[in-house]
């Protein structure tokens, strides 16, 4: 059996995956997604609740559509308060660090970057939350 | 050290990219440059054209019970001029100039894909030469921009319909494809040193663009595929009395049709945030925040689709979430006003035809924004839906936010792409006459919609005592039109009376203002290092040892093959010497062939079909596989060794994986959207599956199912063997994998021979037939690629060298995506039926 030299295939500079790749990924777009998956959610359960007669089925006076949207209004919003936080340490952490400064790194930058979208997405998510208020005993 | 640009005769290194000589060579080529400028002039040809039919609608609207042109005849001219506007017009030329500005803006001498370009620019000509013909066949599409079922179905139009639904597929794939290209090159190819917090705001506005573009028009490519199958083959997606549903059509076009309205702003915004820059002589003002509120209005503009949907009858509820929705996007907008404002706070800007397009940009915008606030009010909607009230408004966003701001942006970089300048004089006049022009032809149209004038009838009485105002506005659209004349004008003189023009004319802080304008065709002779988000403004010179060895060894360097460097997605650290593509043919065939396959479906000659594909597939194969001639160049290149970077990577490192990762990014939204119409028919429908059918049978289903999720397991077996040095295990699961799908494709072809139901039965025979094949056809993609790259495996001795790996990893990675499919399908089509 013949091998493959090791390093041949990446050389030394060839591979930029690292290890807090993943959560940096998630800072960026964890706000984002939160957001979308909270408007997708909740038009489903709007749309098809209404639909199928959900609400008319009453749980302590407020219909099953309506604490199924609260549900996902407060599942959306951890999600998008995670992604704020976990931007917002990324950022923080890597704010002036010679690292930075000598590797000319645009961690930093995009880090604080998110943690500002992600913020805004906060704030999105609870304004498109608001309707729900006004639709507690119907659709 | 040799001076290029002096020479009389060209080096092997200008040689290579200048490409062949001879008159049939601009069909092969593949530069950024000359395909930019393709898309831009084409696109503007269109332009004129959709300017011509909306000064015909006008004509027609100057006084009341006019009979210039009938009915028939302006049905036709408001869904072409719509259509040309929005599909030939808008996203084409801002790709186009993205695709000319951007590689020279990021440091990189062309873009990621070249050949790629040049398809995209075919099948976009192609497509807009479709959209054209039906003038001349003389049935012409009728039912507006957004082509509404059952109006648009084949009932109600006529082969019109056909000649836009295919020729519009055409500029949707052009789209997807340069919107590939687009993202991809900003990722990797940027100049070391730009980072992504140096990177210029037009570029970060042209990668969320580019990421959208991904997402929505391929949204768009499965509706008008569904309603041409609805049309050519007879299957009922939107047909209420066969479990279709007209409202899924709406859903699925504003899924595309809200974020559409952004992919054209956005990249607008970011060329107004570049001239109010150099304009103001100052960096932009609280530059993370609008890079912020770019990728906010990227995301924020895909939840908004309903609001074009406020009349159809949607709950309540529902269209709250969307009106808020509407409401909250302003905020980024809002964020983007003022940083412009901030920026231009206390300087003394210059007021050159360029900036005065801006600032006709933020008046106009403004109030369309204003406009927007109002209609995204639920009651307020109902009260102005189809007036038009909506008319203005879209004008005042669609003209102010985008056709002022590319306007601008042709004066400030045009004597760049020329190396003339335009003249002042006549751009002032141009500017006065477009910007007077078009709000006296739109303002008006607020009051005429608020009194009741409805959009899309071609006159009205005189009792609605609107013919004042529309003569007025008739009046301002041949200003507008003049103006539009005076820039075409100016453009024209520019290129034999235009001063020279310098390389830096407007002493602005981007890369493209350091190279001599018109820039040398590789743009950078040596890769530019950049060390400051304006490097022009701070020209001190530090580089890193490991870019200046990199930008060293690449000056005039390869001189045989074409390469650039390839750079870290986030820092842009050299990574890689990234070969691009020279020139070929391949991507016109490819092209050619996709076009005679859709003319095969127009004209219903069946027969070209396959004649069609197989060129199609031919232009492919062509143009990806590699010549033993070019690898040995590529071998005997000393290049990488002098960089220190490797020449072929995998991973995020490589070019082509995240290539991969874009197409994959488009198969996965196309079957999310058949996945989608699956359950929302179910949701309306009266019976699931039809009536007298049970969910359908597991028996062919689960074992071709479950090979295929299988087959994703062997070929990520085979991919971890190779990593591993084992040559036989690397064989054995590509061939596992390979039996696995070819049992798949059989078994799933007996199965819908089989079923007892066909597509045109019902919506839900349609539905389960067209996810059915689409996973078919991957996995016979799929096949293809793996067969190919198990052959050079073999053909290679298995090679020692990178690219083999490269390879291997996007089978593999196809493959397992694949698999991931099917799961959900299964799931979906087998199980979901069962459970719900």
């Amino acid at each position: 059996m013949r091998k493959i030299p090791k390093g041949k295939v990446d050389g030394g500079a060839g591979n930029e995956a690292s290890a807090g790749d993943a959560l940096f990924v998630l800072s960026l777009v964890g706000g984002g997604i939160a957001w979308f998956l909270h408007l997708g959610m909740s038009v489903v359960v709007a749309e098809f609740g209404c639909v199928v007669g959900w609400g008319q089925v009453r749980v302590l006076g407020i219909t099953l559509v309506a604490w199924l949207l609260l549900l996902v209004a407060v599942v959306a919003l951890m999600g998008a308060m995670g992604a704020t936080v976990l931007a917002y340490r990324l950022g923080g952490r890597l704010r002036g660090t010679v690292e930075e400064e000598r590797l000319e790194n645009g961690r930093g930058f995009t880090a604080r970057t998110a943690y500002v979208t992600n913020l805004i997405f906060v704030f999105v998510i609870v304004a498109e939350s608001l309707p729900i208020f006004y639709f507690l005993s119907e659709c | 050290m040799e001076t290029p640009l002096l020479l009389d005769r060209k080096t092997p290194f200008e040689r290579t990219w200048s490409g062949p000589d001879g008159r049939w060579a601009w069909v092969g080529v593949v530069n950024n440059q000359p395909l930019g400028k393709r898309f831009m002039v084409t696109a503007f040809s269109f332009f004129v054209a959709g300017g011509v039919l909306a000064l015909l609608m006008r004509i027609q609207l100057s006084g009341p019970d006019n009979d210039f042109i009938g009915p028939q005849v302006y049905n036709q001219l408001f869904t072409m001029h719509g259509s040309t506007m929005m599909y030939l017009f808008a996203v084409p030329f801002l790709e186009g100039l993205a695709l000319y500005l951007i590689p020279l803006m990021i440091g990189s001498r062309d873009v990621a894909f070249p050949r790629l370009t040049a398809f995209s620019y075919w099948t976009y000509l192609f497509g807009g030469i479709i959209f054209y013909a039906s003038f001349l066949a003389g049935t012409i599409a009728d039912a507006g921009w957004f082509a509404y079922v059952p109006l648009s179905g084949p009932e109600y139009s006529g082969k019109g319909l056909d000649f836009w639904l295919l020729g519009l597929a055409m500029v949707e794939i052009a789209g997807i494809t340069a919107g590939i290209e687009i993202v991809v090159t900003i990722l990797k190819l940027r100049a070391p040193g730009m980072g992504l917090h140096r990177l210029p705001l037009f570029a970060w506005t042209m990668l969320v663009t580019g990421v959208m573009i991904i997402f929505a028009f391929t949204v768009l490519l499965v509706a008008t595929a569904l309603l041409e199958l609805d049309r050519s083959i007879g299957t009922r997606f939107f047909d209420p009395l066969a479990g279709g549903n007209v409202l899924l059509w709406q859903h699925l076009f504003w899924f595309f049709g809200h974020p559409e309205v952004y992919i054209v702003f956005l990249p607008a915004t970011g060329i107004v945030s570049m001239v109010v820059a150099a304009s103001a002589g100052r960096p932009l003002l609280a530059y993370p925040l609008v890079v912020a509120a770019v990728v906010l209005t990227g995301f924020i503009s895909f939840g908004l689709w309903a609001h074009h949907m406020y009349t159809t009858g949607l709950p309540m509820l529902a269209l709250s979430f969307f009106a808020a929705a509407s409401l909250m996007v302003g905020i980024a907008s809002g964020i983007q006003i003022f940083a412009w404002i901030g920026t231009l706070w206390g300087t003394k800007p210059r007021l050159t035809t360029p900036f005065l397009y801006i600032l006709g940009f933020v008046f106009i915008f403004v109030l369309g924004g204003f406009t927007g606030v109002m209609v995204a009010v639920v009651p307020f909607n109902w009260q102005v839906h189809d007036t038009f009230f909506i008319v203005a408004h879209l004008h005042y966003v669609l003209i102010g936010g985008v056709v002022f701001p590319v306007f601008g942006g042709l004066h400030y970089w045009l004597p760049k792409i020329t190396g003339r300048m335009l003249s002042e004089g006549l751009g002032w006049w141009s500017f006065w006459l477009n910007f007077v022009g078009f709000n006296v032809t739109f303002f008006p149209m607020h009051i005429m919609g608020l009194l009741g004038m409805p959009r899309r009838v071609y006159t009205y009485p005189e009792e609605l005592q609107i013919g004042g105002y529309n003569l007025v506005a008739t009046l301002g659209a041949f200003m507008l039109g003049l103006g539009f004349l005076f820039i075409l004008g100016n453009f024209l003189r520019s290129f034999w009376k235009g001063a020279r023009a310098g390389s830096n004319p407007w002493n602005a802080d981007t890369l493209e203002w350091s190279v001599a304008s018109p820039p040398p065709i590789y743009s950078y002779h040596r890769p530019p290092v950049v060390h400051h988000r304006n490097p022009l403004w701070n020209p001190e010179r530090v580089e890193s040892v490991e870019a200046s060895r990199a930008a060293d060894a690449m000056e005039g360097a390869p001189e045989r093959w074409r390469a650039t460097l390839g750079t870290g997605v986030v820092s842009a650290r050299p990574m890689s010497i990234q070969f691009l593509a020279g020139p070929s043919i391949d991507p016109l065939v490819a092209a050619v062939g996709l076009l005679l396959a859709f003319l095969a479906v127009l004209t219903e000659l069946y027969g070209v079909f396959p004649v069609g594909v197989v060129l199609l597939i031919i232009g492919l194969v062509r143009w990806l596989y590699p010549s033993e001639a070019l690898l040995g160049q590529l071998r005997a290149s000393t290049v990488p060794e002098r960089a220190g970077l490797p020449l072929f990577t995998t991973g995020s490192g490589a070019v082509a994986w995240w290539g991969m990762v874009s197409l994959l990014a488009v198969v996965a939204t196309a079957l999310a959207t058949l996945l989608y119409a699956y359950f929302y028919l179910w949701l309306f429908s009266q019976e699931w599956p039809q009536e007298g059918l049970g969910p359908p049978g597991l028996g062919v289903a689960l074992p071709a199912y479950l090979g295929l999720a299988l087959s994703g397991g062997a070929a990520w077996w085979s991919w971890r063997s190779f990593n591993r040095g084992r040559v036989g295990p690397t064989f054995i699961g590509l061939g596992a994998a390979g039996i696995l799908a070819i049992l798949f494709v059989a078994l799933k072809i007996h199965e819908q021979a089989t079923i007892g139901f066909g597509p045109q039965d019902h919506a839900y025979g349609s539905i389960f037939f067209v996810i059915g094949w689409v996973l078919i056809l991957l996995v016979l993609g799929g096949l293809g690629l793996t067969g190919a790259v198990a052959l050079r495996l073999r053909e290679h001795r298995w090679g020692e060298e990178g690219f083999m790996a490269l390879h291997l990893q996007l089978a593999v990675t196809y493959a397992c995506f694949v698999a991931v499919m099917a799961i959900l399908v299964f799931i979906v089509l087998y199980l979901a039926p069962r459970v719900l």
